[in-house]
């Protein structure tokens, strides 16, 4: 029998899979990432971004492609792909990946609240009540997880409209000279996107919680576009606001970009900003994790509770004992080149096979 | 948890079958043990010379009907027996039975019991209940300006009569039925067939069938066994007086409770945004009803969020403070010795304690109390320094704007969702705020009321139920009923024709 | 017991309570002055207003003195009985002497490294000492000199000949290649401040100005504006002077020219309205309006170009011509332009259009 069968009333519409995927998408990547991409591509880097774009929705035609064949989760396509134990070796991959990926988010939060408000509280603090938070939506199922996922872009999507309040300041020569980079550039600049990006492929671990799943293909492809266009959006905002020299020079450009607002009864917009973000990054660590609890409970046939203890204690204690930027650097290097060639070299594989052994199958 | 494991050990549950066994001991038993009251009369009459008795609680019947309707009857009858009585009474629903828990439990609610001196396990049940209890007022916790005028009362009865008055349809169907072990308390579950999904009758029907306790005074205390969680602070179900607010509800779809010696009926399943309706957002055109609505939406987000942003800014986030107020802002707190939250506090305690008093207290006395809390100890407080007054004025308006809602309950629960926030303030400024409004937020989608997301249409989400949620459309959009109870007869109005086409055109 | 578990992960979380600061419990700097001293130590001082009841616009300055302009906070704290905190800060006032020795990136790095300070904040330059500036008394007692004069520079924005600036467009500018840009100035004149045109900075350091009358074509140059004064004397017998008030102006510019040999030309567009006419004849008159115009425009033609022929002596870019010759020559150097730069063809066209003369004739 077919682990991954969820019973009917635990499913989510297809419809929240645009949710799931844009909001898992969208977190601390899209504060930072346009210091890297101005350096690499300058005004050339929106093309990089929609390359990345483009990326990710291979990605997830591969995803889905794969799961057309065996329905199920990523754990299910493994074990038919590879048999138990390699199979089951990839998925402890993919669990570990997900923790780090749900840590990196973590962190790189934490990182950046230590910057902009509270230097003086401790890491751990802030971990502490994240994973009490986190715990608390896991108890409702993922029905709740989409909830949330959901009210997120509902409650974050504002913030767009006041990036037009930061075009007052735009210099729109600053757009010009395209196409004055090399593709080989370009594509650096894609592979530095794509972290950004990245997020959409917790889909091999929701599938089976989706109703209908096989419809819901098309939300993924529209959250992932939606995620695309607005990373451009952001990344033309910065062009026009920042010149190049000052793009590269700060961190958070979008956080900083947003310290030029000034509203009568708001001095220094900033400052809700950074506040407000936690209802973006909220989902992106809750997805993570109850990607990675998922994927243990359905390895070990534990409850998915005490997976979540562990990888509570073991944020815990890289809070405790590893400042925020050491880890995040250390972070930051396992996703950047391994998770990313993870996904994109495993899962077009794990369909190759999956699609050779069906054809043989049928001969 | 505890208490009612041990209720369901006693034996409260009387065995049926031992109970035909002696019958005929125990109906005699029952009226010697009735007759140890000193209010419970055995009156001894003879008539062509057969006695018989007539027994009775002074207290619950109406002496009155029993002269008039029982007692003036018997002499007409030419033999004496209890059929011929039984004909002769012009009162319904008599019965002839020997049963010792049908005639205890009738008894108990005011009928009387008569018997023949032939054979004394034998009781005639005549009902002539005194009809106590206040006539039909004013709705006083929902009262509406331009709405009716009418509000539940105590007795069961006069409230079903109420409710079948605005509904006169076969379908609307009402089932009865008994719970507490001490109080008996008498519970209408209403519905109307064909509309309602026939689940979430059956649920409530089955929930209140599970209930195990022995004094059910309120519908509130019913509402609050029959919660899909407990450890809530918000209503699941909603408590209303108004008739016309069970009736529109059941017109939903909904499941309506009426309950005896209750004032106050219940609706269910419920959504979070229909606490914030109110009956008189339907009697106007749709456009001020609307704003009404958002209004009433705004005042409590203004009163969950005001204090604990104050809080927030004023302890971390000075740099948010514009120009202009920040003169004002620190003169007022420049010689208040404590923490902005020691200040939030000490007010928001005040005006609860306020609240309070006040709610306690008779009318007359209440409204000297509300003088004098809020100007002279609001003045007094600013004045000795202890708050500032642009906190005064902040906890004031959202102690205003709390009030607003139009359910009680949830006026309640607001007013204490504040203090988490306003611990978030102190501890991590904005950060705190929004990271207990995410709480708050997982709280609300996980809340189900009758098994039906609290959040609804928000999520799920659906699109057809927003017409009625924070805007009230006009009533030509309101096609469907909620898809949220999943109604078994979707639509509300008849398809228009096709020949209504539009034409304006300038009028020619 | 798992409740008991919870009390006590709860306990800790009490004590990581972030520090607090509140509003009266703290010395919030509203602006900040720099001199640089003979040592070439720094002095700083911070303008900090006193929130007293009934005492509006009392402040203190507390000033301090070290190597470096950050260091300078903490030095100041010492001698004060609350921390001294940036986050209500609006202007940063250097002067002259420091900016023309130390480059502004060194200046910059501290400001724009610290989340205290938001982008909004403006930076000015004195000429002459800052601390007489900062000690001087606003004319306008209610409030304190720091809110006093990011409201001058402000109000000079919005409806006079001051150019946008802020911390943001400063850096913005003074980054790039060249690190051309521009500040406003200030100076005191018999002990009242005002704003005595922009000062000019290339490669970091400030070089030159431009003086007050000139900050009419200087703002034109550099961006689209909606106010805005240009005095000029039409060139007649009566020699009368005409004040035409700005409604919309800006600038365009058109690259072209071989790579070799580059021009670029500017065209000027000013949209105005008479304020003052010192002449009897009648303004109703197109013909006379029309004369106006093409006086105004030769004025402007020529005030320009002799603006531009300086900053082109100087190799000086504060109008950021280079981000716009950049923008059609991808291939385009520093090195490249600072060689074309100094003898570059650049062409100034004009374009005036009255288009209101008030309510009487």
């Amino acid at each position: 029998m077919n682990q991954a069968g969820v019973n009917e009333k635990y499913k989510v519409s297809p419809f929240y899979v645009f949710f799931l995927v844009h909001s898992m998408q969208t977190g601390v990547g899209v504060l930072s990432f346009q210091r890297v991409l101005a350096k690499t591509t300058g005004t050339d880097g929106w093309i990089s971004i929609l390359l990345a774009g483009l990326f990710v929705h291979i990605m997830i035609w591969v995803i889905y492609k794969i799961f057309s064949f065996v329905p199920g989760d990523i754990i299910s396509a493994n074990n038919q792909a590879f048999g138990k134990w390699i199979g089951n070796f990839f998925s402890l991959l993919f669990v570990l990946y997900f923790l780090i990926l749900g840590m990196d988010v973590m962190i790189s939060y934490i990182n950046i609240i230590h910057v902009w408000m509270f230097e003086e509280v401790p890491s751990w603090a802030f971990a502490v009540v994240f994973m009490v938070l986190i715990y608390y939506i896991h108890t409702g199922g993922f029905r709740t997880i989409t909830g949330i996922a959901f009210l997120s872009v509902l409650f974050t999507y504002w913030l767009l409209f006041v990036l037009f309040y930061v075009m007052k300041y735009s210099e729109f020569t600053n757009l010009l000279p395209v196409f004055h980079h090399t593709l080989l550039d370009i594509l650096k600049g894609t592979r530095s996107t794509s972290l950004t990006l990245l997020g959409f492929e917790m889909i091999v671990m929701y599938y089976p919680f989706i109703k209908n799943a096989k419809t819901s293909q098309k939300y993924a492809h529209w959250g992932a576009l939606t995620t695309t266009l607005i990373t451009v959006f952001v990344y033309l905002v910065s062009l026009v606001f920042y010149s190049q020299k000052q793009l590269e020079l700060t961190i958070w450009p979008t956080l900083s970009m947003t310290s030029i607002i000034e509203l009568p009864f708001i001095q220094r917009f900033e400052y809700i900003n950074v506040s407000w973000w936690a209802i973006i990054i909220i989902p992106n660590m809750t997805i993570a994790l109850w990607s990675a609890s998922r994927g243990f409970k359905r390895l070990f046939n534990v409850q998915q509770k005490y997976p979540l203890w562990g990888m509570s204690i073991i944020i815990l204690l890289t809070n405790v004992f590893i400042f925020d930027i050491d880890s995040l650097y250390i972070l930051n290097k396992i996703i950047d080149p391994y998770g990313v060639l993870f996904i994109a070299l495993y899962l077009p594989l794990l369909l190759l096979i999956i699609y050779i052994k069906k054809l043989r199958k049928r001969i | 948890m505890f208490n009612r494991r041990t209720f369901k050990k006693k034996p409260n549950q009387p065995n049926e079958k031992n109970e035909k066994l002696n019958n005929v001991s125990e109906v005699r038993d029952l009226f010697n043990t009735l007759s140890s009251s000193n209010d419970f009369i055995n009156h001894q009459g003879t008539y062509n010379g057969i006695g018989y008795w007539v027994s009775f609680y002074r207290s619950l019947i109406d002496a009155q009907v029993l002269h008039e309707s029982v007692l003036s009857v018997i002499p007409t009858l030419e033999t004496i027996n209890l059929e011929q009585i039984k004909e002769n009474v012009p009162i319904e629903n008599t019965l002839i039975t020997s049963t010792k828990v049908v005639i205890e439990d009738r008894i108990m609610r005011g009928e009387i019991a008569l018997r023949l001196d032939g054979n004394l396990d034998e009781c005639l049940l005549i009902n002539v209940a005194a009809q106590q209890g206040r006539q039909v007022e004013k709705p006083e916790l929902e009262f509406g300006i331009i709405s009716a005028q009418e509000a539940f009362v105590e007795d069961l009865d006069i409230n079903l009569n109420l409710v079948r008055k605005r509904l006169p349809v076969p379908g609307l169907q009402v089932s009865e039925m008994t719970v507490g072990s001490l109080s008996k308390t008498k519970v209408a579950v209403l519905s109307i067939e064909g509309i309602v999904d026939q689940e979430n009758v059956d649920n409530v029907i089955q929930r209140i069938n599970d209930v195990e306790f022995d004094e059910i005074l309120d519908g509130s205390y019913l509402a609050q066994m029959l919660y899909d969680n407990s450890n809530t602070l918000f209503p699941l179900f909603l408590n209303t007086e108004r008739p016309d607010r069970i009736a529109s509800a059941l017109a939903e779809g909904k499941v309506a409770l009426l309950i005896d010696r209750s004032s106050s009926a219940l609706i269910t399943p419920t959504i979070l945004l229909e606490y914030f309706i109110t009956m008189e957002d339907y009697n106007m055109p749709w456009i001020p009803a609307s704003a009404f609505r958002l209004l009433r939406i705004f005042a409590v987000a203004f009163s969950i969020f005001a204090t604990p942003i104050y809080v927030a800014v004023l302890t971390y986030h000075y740099e948010l403070i514009p120009k202009d107020l920040l003169e004002t802002i620190v003169t007022s707190r420049n010689l208040i010795p404590f923490q902005p939250l020691i200040e939030a506090l000490f007010l928001e305690i005040s005006i609860e304690l306020l609240r309070e008093a006040a709610a306690r207290l008779p009318t007359k006395v209440g409204q000297t109390l509300g003088i004098v809390g809020g100007i002279v100890i609001g003045q007094a407080a600013v004045v000795a320094g202890l708050t500032s007054n642009i906190l005064l004025i902040i906890v004031a308006l959202s102690a205003l704007a709390s009030f607003v809602t139009p359910i009680y309950k949830m006026g309640n629960a607001i007013r204490l969702l504040r203090f988490p926030f306003l611990i978030g303030a102190q501890i991590w400024g904005l950060l705190g705020i929004t990271i207990a409004a995410v709480f708050l937020m997982t709280h609300l989608i996980k809340l189900t009321s009758m098994g039906h997301p609290y959040l609804e249409p928000i999520y799920p989400f659906r699109m057809q139920d927003w017409k009625d949620s924070f805007v009230r459309l006009p009533f030509n959009l309101f096609k469907s009923r909620p898809v949220n109870l999943r109604p078994d007869d979707r639509a509300r109005q008849p398809q228009p024709k096709k020949a209504r086409i539009k034409k304006n055109d300038f009028n020619e | 017991m798992r409740k008991l578990f919870l009390v006590i992960l709860a306990l800790p979380l009490l004590c990581s309570c972030a520090q607090p600061r509140v509003v009266d419990e703290v010395n919030m700097s509203q602006a900040i002055g720099y001199d640089i001293l003979k040592n070439d130590n720094v002095e700083g001082m911070f303008v900090i207003p006193i929130f007293q009841q009934d005492m509006m616009g009392k402040y203190q300055i507390l000033s301090g003195t070290s190597t470096t302009t950050s260091d300078v906070q903490a030095v100041v704290s010492k001698k004060a009985d609350k921390p001294v905190l940036l986050g209500q800060t609006r202007i940063i006032l250097f002067s002259e002497k420091m900016v023309r020795e130390i480059g502004m990136t060194e200046l910059t790095d501290y400001l724009y490294r610290e989340p205290q300070l938001g982008n909004r904040v403006i930076l000015a330059i004195v000429e002459g000492k800052v601390k007489n500036v900062i000690n001087s008394k606003p004319p306008n007692t209610n409030v304190n000199i720091g809110i006093f004069l990011s409201g001058l520079i402000n109000q000079q924005i919005k409806t006079g000949n001051g150019p946008d600036t802020n911390l943001h467009l400063f850096l913005g500018n003074s980054l790039e290649d060249g690190g051309d840009s521009y500040l406003p100035l200030f100076k005191l004149i018999n002990n009242e401040v005002s704003v005595s045109g922009a000062a000019l900075f290339h490669e970091n350091k400030m070089v030159s100005k431009v003086p007050t009358d000139d900050m009419f074509i200087f703002k034109t140059l550099v961006q689209h504006h909606r106010r805005g004064i240009y005095k000029f004397k039409l060139k007649d017998k009566q020699e009368s002077d005409i004040v035409v008030e700005s409604i919309r102006s800006g600038s365009s510019y058109e690259v072209s020219g071989s790579e070799r040999n580059p021009s670029i030309t500017i065209k000027i567009k000013i949209k105005g309205q008479i304020k003052e006419s010192m002449r009897s004849e009648n303004l109703t008159n197109r013909k006379m309006i029309k004369k106006i115009e093409k006086e105004m425009e030769a004025d402007i033609t020529k005030q320009a170009n002799r603006l531009m022929k300086d900053f082109q002596k100087k190799s000086l870019d504060p109008i950021g011509l280079k981000e716009k010759y950049h923008a059609k020559n991808k291939k385009l150097t520093y090195e490249h332009w600072k060689k074309i730069y100094p003898t570059m063809d650049i062409n100034i066209e004009t374009k005036v259009n009255i288009i209101q003369t008030g309510v009487s004739e």
